[in-house]
């Protein structure tokens, strides 16, 4: 059905306040979970406006499946949807009045799609929005932008807010999608857990820029915290892979490529007393300062 | 969680990457026959989701298997255990008998001990076993 890139982003750049995006040059596969990471205010709520065409960029070209804002922006709305944080302007609207107004705009929406999501998630269908609690507007929001089908999902801090079970809910929702439509997901978020039930790949959005995707499993294989044995240590600097060494009391060093410091130790036959990967709180918050 | 639960257990504390870690686990139940041929293995997706590492690693897991001869996908149907030849049961067996008595000579090696000692601890341990299998039968 659709070919090509879920999602091209081409030298895009946006100023907004104190939000300076770009250039930003990004291309997403089929069928991945990509983990948008940055600090308060880096703008990525802002890209993911700007992917919706809900802000114009100042200058750049977003593609999805090969088509393009303004011209295609009636065929784009069909292959793409969005679960903001928060969802705004729906205060007066239940959730099965907004169901109704959404349905048209997709082909592949189902209704009973929509009603099995609303039950799993124990939202109500009759109950306006400025009723509810903040975890049950992101619920709102979740069960809407799934119901779409649309091949690419953006969501914003999708799980902010949602208890365990409704939590668990998304996650088996989006494996059970899975096995029947292609879908490609990008998601905001700030919650280690996230990255890791949820993410396949991890965007790193730092001083405007992009920096990824950088796959998740291999980061977690190649970031390694490895202590050496005290007696007789070279100068590790010229280790290769090396970021950071602290040499007392047990000497250990923190490596970004350990198959190249391995190496190295090896060859030089430093004894490896232990080694362990980092955690990946730790691993997050060093690619994001690095 | 998926509806297919398997046992595979992954650790990323070990040097060995998760895809091998999926592929030797699977391996080692279907050579047992713990997995039977035909039985149907969880999405791509649905493993990936219940062991929280990516498509990428078991879709490679998945691929290497597939060239082994392991396990077969059929379109639009999904996974499945293959019908592994005796031969090839036999041979990953043999292989993981080798891996056990390499990691114990290594072992031994390190702990100093030389070719006499190694071998004699091996004759030992094997003399050791064959007699508490003759006293209890086979």
């Amino acid at each position: 059905m659709n070919s090509g890139i879920p999602l091209h982003i081409k030298q895009l750049v946006k100023q907004q306040d104190d939000i300076h995006l770009g250039p930003i040059d990004l291309e997403l596969e089929p069928n991945m979970t990509y983990a948008l990471l940055g600090p308060n205010s880096s703008g990525k709520s802002t890209l993911l406006k700007c992917c919706m065409n809900l802000m114009k960029p100042a200058s750049g070209i977003i593609e999805i499946y090969g088509r393009s804002y303004p011209q295609d922006e009636h065929r784009i709305k069909q292959l793409i949807a969005f679960a903001p944080d928060p969802l705004e302007g729906c205060e007066l609207f239940t959730l099965g009045q907004m169901g109704d107004m959404i349905a048209p705009w997709y082909a592949s929406w189902e209704r009973s799609h929509f009603l099995r999501r609303a039950e799993q998630f124990k939202v109500p269908l009759d109950k306006r929005y400025e009723k509810m609690s903040q975890g049950e507007r992101k619920k709102v929001a979740l069960t809407l932008a799934l119901s779409t089908q649309a091949p690419v999902l953006l969501l914003d801090e999708p799980t902010n807010g949602l208890d365990i079970n409704s939590r668990n809910r998304f996650k088996e929702m989006l494996v059970e999608d899975a096995e029947r439509i292609e879908r490609t997901v990008l998601m905001t978020t700030h919650a280690i857990e996230d990255i890791r039930q949820f993410a396949d790949q991890i965007l790193l959005l730092k001083n405007g820029r992009i920096e990824g995707p950088l796959e998740k499993d291999r980061l977690i294989q190649s970031w390694r915290r490895v202590w050496l044995s005290a007696d007789k240590l070279p100068d590790l600097s010229v280790i290769p892979g090396v970021v950071e060494y602290n040499g007392y009391p047990y000497p250990h060093l923190i490596t970004r490529n350990w198959q190249e410091t391995l190496d190295s130790l090896n060859a030089n036959q430093i004894p490896i007393v232990r080694d362990q990967p980092l955690s990946l709180d730790e691993l997050m918050e060093r690619l994001l300062n690095e | 969680m998926s509806e297919i639960q398997l046992p595979i257990q992954i650790s990323e504390h070990s040097r060995e990457p998760i895809y091998h870690q999926i592929e030797q686990q699977l391996i080692s139940f279907i050579v047992s026959g713990q997995l039977k041929p035909g039985m149907p293995l969880p999405s791509i997706r649905a493993l990936a989701s219940d062991l929280s590492c990516s498509v990428i690693t078991v879709n490679r897991a998945y691929q290497n298997l597939e060239q082994r001869k392991f396990i077969q996908t059929v379109q639009g149907k999904g996974t499945f255990v293959a019908d592994v030849q005796a031969e090839e049961k036999q041979h990953v067996a043999d292989e993981s008998l080798y891996q056990a008595f390499r990691t114990a000579v290594e072992m031994s090696l390190r702990l100093q001990n030389d070719e006499a000692k190694t071998r004699e601890t091996f004759e030992k341990v094997l003399l050791e076993l064959m007699k508490e299998r003759g006293t209890k039968g086979r």
